[in-house]
């Protein structure tokens, strides 16, 4: 059931042309700026709006071809939406709402209450179905409005922004319930945002968008490695790293940046050791851009900060900075002036030693 | 010196304006208030208890009451083809829904006895096929109020219409659900203060209704006599009775209006 989209948007003088393919149980993340045509792209899928040209098929099934004169309204795909801005019903419970899909389809009362129910148990929120959206958290709001996009059974499945409303905190803590739904969900999902941790997090692929163009599509790795440009490089520049909090461990006195005293450890798979500027426990999500990471010739002075010999791997210019690959423990990306590359001479298999403040890594509990 | 000019600037208000404007005050809330002074008290409740007012009073609430639920199955769905729809002559047709709002009601009366009186234009073909005839009779009172409320309604629900958040429609509509649907389950229930606002407006100017209701429907006590047409002709042969009616109409408007303001209006600022 392969989503295989070929479309032509017009909305005012902005033309969207995008060509997208996603395979059942992968997640597309389509990462661009503001205004880059991401939610043009959602809603030409959903049905919304019309397509200028183009066509839109999930499996067998068309949902939209201009040259064939098919269109299939929007309450007639099996498509579900979740809306950068939630649009939950106001006048209808948590649990209301999640039934709603259900009810339009058809289900009979007392089986959608309960199909609901079950979503709002899984999503985290049993307690709240009788609450109105009026009443909910943002986050909570978000999460209600996930429940009420799958509980029909979709078979695409469209997330705009899906974490962009909400504060830092509750961000972290529904991105990783994001990614386990997600990770759960068997049909094509298409995620959209201007967040590269977002979706780096949650996408099998990413497509990165720009004035309604897919400039670049890849695996997260591949985009990161070799950016087409310096805005891709920015959007999709991210050091991400999964691994296990061993607590608050007070680091070797460790004073770093603005004076933090005690910090924390986040242990990586294969055993590396990143410090962070605060104490985590269990799964974790470590984060740091490229530009956070220094490249000396030998081991710099004053340590309580991540360090650790690496060796260049490849060199990729883009705009005024280069990205450099270095492999070692960890991996990572390293953006540095083309002044540096000359002082440092660096060149693929040479030895160096990167380094990162404890303070630029950001932590997600994961 | 800053803090004082803001209120400086509220209560620059040219002094020419206060005089006619406590003159208008005074002009709408004297009459008002000379009906007051001269109600009979003493004798009151006595004349509420007359079978001619109690009769009055009920067939007035009856055909109001009447009047706004045929004005909310026709006006309803006319102020959602106003708002949501886009052919041409819409605003001609919108012109039209307001025609009533201006005409005078017993203009209005004369055109419904011409288009469904027993020799009307529809009305001979009612007679002739159903042997319905409308004019005075108590429906006739009922679609005499309809005429001229209507617009009100109309008016009040387009504007809600308008006004609403449409992002969720759509968002129902993703949800898989029919445009009736949507219509019944999302568009209704969010437009529903205003729905309600046009209903009492509907219903209070169908209580109060006098010209189109004693021109096509006539001044048949217990069938067509309600309480504004019972207060014109009291006021011939019996002008207490007249006050007490008058007092009766001001005091049922009255408590629907804060009934319902207090009902609807301060539920939603909750």
């Amino acid at each position: 059931m392969t989503l295989d989209a070929v479309l032509r948007v017009r909305r005012g003088a902005f033309e969207a042309v995008v060509e997208l393919r996603v395979a059942p149980g992968e997640v597309l993340a389509v990462v661009g700026p503001n205004g880059a045509g991401k939610t043009t792209v959602l809603r030409a899928l959903a049905g919304l709006d019309p397509l200028a040209a183009g066509r839109v098929a999930l499996g067998d099934t068309v949902l939209d071809d201009r040259a064939a004169g098919v269109w299939v309204p929007p309450e007639h795909r099996p498509v579900g939406y979740v809306f950068a801005d939630h649009r939950l019903f106001p006048h209808l419970s948590a649990a209301d709402n999640i039934a709603f899909g259900l009810r339009a389809r058809g289900m009979r009362r007392a089986a959608a209450r309960a199909v609901a129910a079950q979503w709002l148990a899984r999503v985290g929120v049993a307690e709240l179905a009788a609450v109105r959206p009026g009443r909910l958290s943002s986050g909570q709001a978000q999460r209600v409005a996930l429940a009420r996009a799958l509980a029909p059974r979709p078979r695409l499945l469209l997330l705009d922004e899906p974490l962009s409303a909400l504060d830092a905190g509750t961000r972290a803590a529904l991105r990783t319930e994001l990614r386990r739904l997600v990770g759960e969900y068997e049909g094509c999902c298409l995620a959209v945002t201007h967040d590269p941790l977002d979706a780096l997090v949650l996408a099998d692929r990413i497509a990165v968008l720009e004035a309604g163009r897919i400039v670049q599509a890849g695996t997260p790795a591949a985009v990161a490695r070799h950016p087409r440009d310096g805005h891709v490089a920015r959007l999709v520049g991210l050091n991400l790293y999964r691994g296990t909090g061993v607590g608050g461990a007070v680091v070797g006195g460790a004073v770093v940046g603005g004076g933090v005293v005690g910090g924390g450890v986040v242990r990586l798979a294969d055993g590396t050791e990143l410090v962070v500027a605060e104490p985590v426990h269990g799964p974790a999500f470590v984060a740091f851009p490229p530009t956070a990471v220094a490249v000396h010739r030998s081991r710099p002075d004053g340590s309580p900060r991540n360090c650790w010999p690496a060796t260049v791997a490849e060199l990729e210019p883009h705009g005024s900075t280069i990205r450099v690959r270095l492999v070692g423990r960890p991996q990572a990306y390293a953006d540095v002036t083309a002044a540096a590359v000359a002082e440092l001479g660096l060149a693929p298999g040479r030895a160096v030693w990167a380094a990162v403040k404890a303070t630029e890594l950001a932590v997600y509990p994961a | 010196m800053t803090r004082t000019a803001p209120t400086r600037q509220r209560s620059g208000l040219p002094a020419v304006l206060w005089l006619p404007a406590a003159m208008g005050l005074a002009f709408l809330v004297l009459p008002l208030a000379a009906l007051l002074v001269r109600a009979p008290w003493r004798t009151l409740p006595g004349q509420l208890r007359s079978p001619v007012v109690l009769q009055a009073l009920r067939l007035s609430v009856l055909s109001a009451t009447l009047a706004t639920a045929v004005c909310l199955l026709a006006g309803v769905p006319v102020a959602w083809v106003l708002a949501r729809s886009a052919f041409p002559g819409l605003r001609m047709v919108r012109a039209l829904v307001t025609v009533p709002l201006v005409l005078p009601p017993v203009v209005g009366g004369v055109a419904l006895l011409l288009a469904l009186g027993r020799r009307g234009v529809l009305g001979r073909y009612l007679d002739a096929w159903f042997g319905v005839t409308l004019p005075f009779s108590t429906a006739a009172v009922v679609l005499a109020e309809a005429f001229v409320a209507m617009p009100f309604l109309v008016i009040a629900v387009e504007g809600a219409l308008r006004g609403m958040d449409r992002r969720f429609e759509e968002a129902a509509a993703t949800l898989g659900a029919s445009r009736w649907t949507v219509f019944r389950r999302v568009t209704l229930p969010l437009v529903a203060p205003g729905i309600v606002a046009g209903a009492v407006l509907c219903w209070t100017r169908a209580l109060g209704e006098f010209g189109a209701t004693i021109t096509f429907a006539g001044n048949f006590p217990g069938r067509t006599q309600t309480v504004p047409i019972a207060v014109y002709l009291a006021l011939e042969t019996d002008p207490a009775g007249a006050v007490t009616l008058s007092l009766v109409l001001i005091a049922v408007s009255v408590v629907v209006l804060v009934a319902l303001r207090g009902r609807w209006v301060g539920g939603l600022a909750a």
